[in-house]
């Protein structure tokens, strides 16, 4: 299909993209927190791919590609936003070696995925993974959400496979971290707030 | 004559370092071994599993994000609007 949309059959180019709108659209809601930003960004991003279709090569996958260039539009709309710098939820705790240690030691074992039908917990998520900074909330939504494998990951963003894995422990003992109040205060409650803390 | 397993003691320290690549099963068996002997002595350790295997789940959960048919839609025909308007524009 790649060729033929190369070879001038430019209106194929929508169909080809769409199993990949969702991929790109929650790389940019995840990223930019807005729904219409996200929505422009994924716009423009997909534009920009079917301009560059010709530079595709197919040595990396068609998602990795695509993902590359949606990544640079969100990134972009943070910039113009002057967004990036404020963008930390650096609280876990660093060692000389770089190591990472959760600070959180509640035992929640499981909110129940119902849980995500309350808005609260969904904005409240959103907003942990959008305020992590930009090497670790990269990898998480390559490895986490777009349930990308630790290589491709790597092909994406251009680092080590070493490195995803060490980014991907940072960012998922920060989200966990920084949902703890939640998790202990609202998501549960009596002998489930119980289960959570037993010590 | 039984042949005895001994299996070596792990730090919470490596543990925490090893709990997302167990979590994504991205262990050998040894480790994974060591892992899950401390996991059943260290309710800390435990726990960060726990919370960290949730926490995997719900990120990847299709709730998390929500995509409707509405931006869809807006996304396809703004799409081939903005590629038809360019294919006019190069002639």
């Amino acid at each position: 299909m790649i060729r033929c949309i190369c070879a001038g059959q430019t209106e194929l180019f929508v169909e080809l993209v769409k199993p990949y709108q969702k991929m790109v659209y929650g790389m940019a809601i995840s990223m930019l927190k807005n729904e219409h930003d996200a929505e422009e960004v994924t716009q423009e991003a997909l534009f920009k791919a079917f301009k560059n279709i010709s530079q595709f090569r197919g040595d990396a996958k068609f998602s990795t590609w695509i993902v590359q260039i949606a990544m640079n539009e969100a990134r972009q709309c943070l910039r113009r936003q002057k967004r990036a710098a404020e963008q930390s939820l650096d609280h876990g705790v660093e060692d000389d070696e770089g190591d990472c240690f959760p600070i959180d030691f509640a035992d929640w074992r499981e909110i129940p995925s119902e849980a995500l039908e309350r808005k609260e917990l969904r904005e409240q998520l959103r907003e942990a993974i959008a305020s992590l900074k930009p090497i670790y909330r990269d990898v998480l939504l390559l490895r986490d959400i777009q349930h990308f494998s630790v290589a491709e990951t790597a092909t994406a963003l251009g680092i080590s496979e070493a490195s995803v894995k060490t980014r991907l422990l940072r960012a998922r003992y920060q989200v966990r971290d920084s949902l703890a109040p939640g998790i202990d205060g609202c998501w549960n409650t009596g002998e489930q707030y119980r289960r959570i803390r037993p010590f | 004559m039984q042949e005895k397993h001994i299996i070596v003691e792990i730090s919470c320290l490596e543990v925490f370092r090893q709990i997302s690549n167990y979590v994504d099963d991205d262990v050998d068996a040894e480790l994974r071994g060591r892992m899950e002997h401390h996991f059943e002595r260290c309710r800390h350790c435990k726990a960060i599993l726990n919370g960290t295997r949730n926490i995997v789940g719900l990120i990847g959960d299709d709730r998390t994000f929500d995509f409707s048919e509405d931006v869809s839609q807006r996304l396809t025909s703004g799409l081939a609007s903005r590629i038809a308007a360019d294919r006019e524009k190069s002639g």
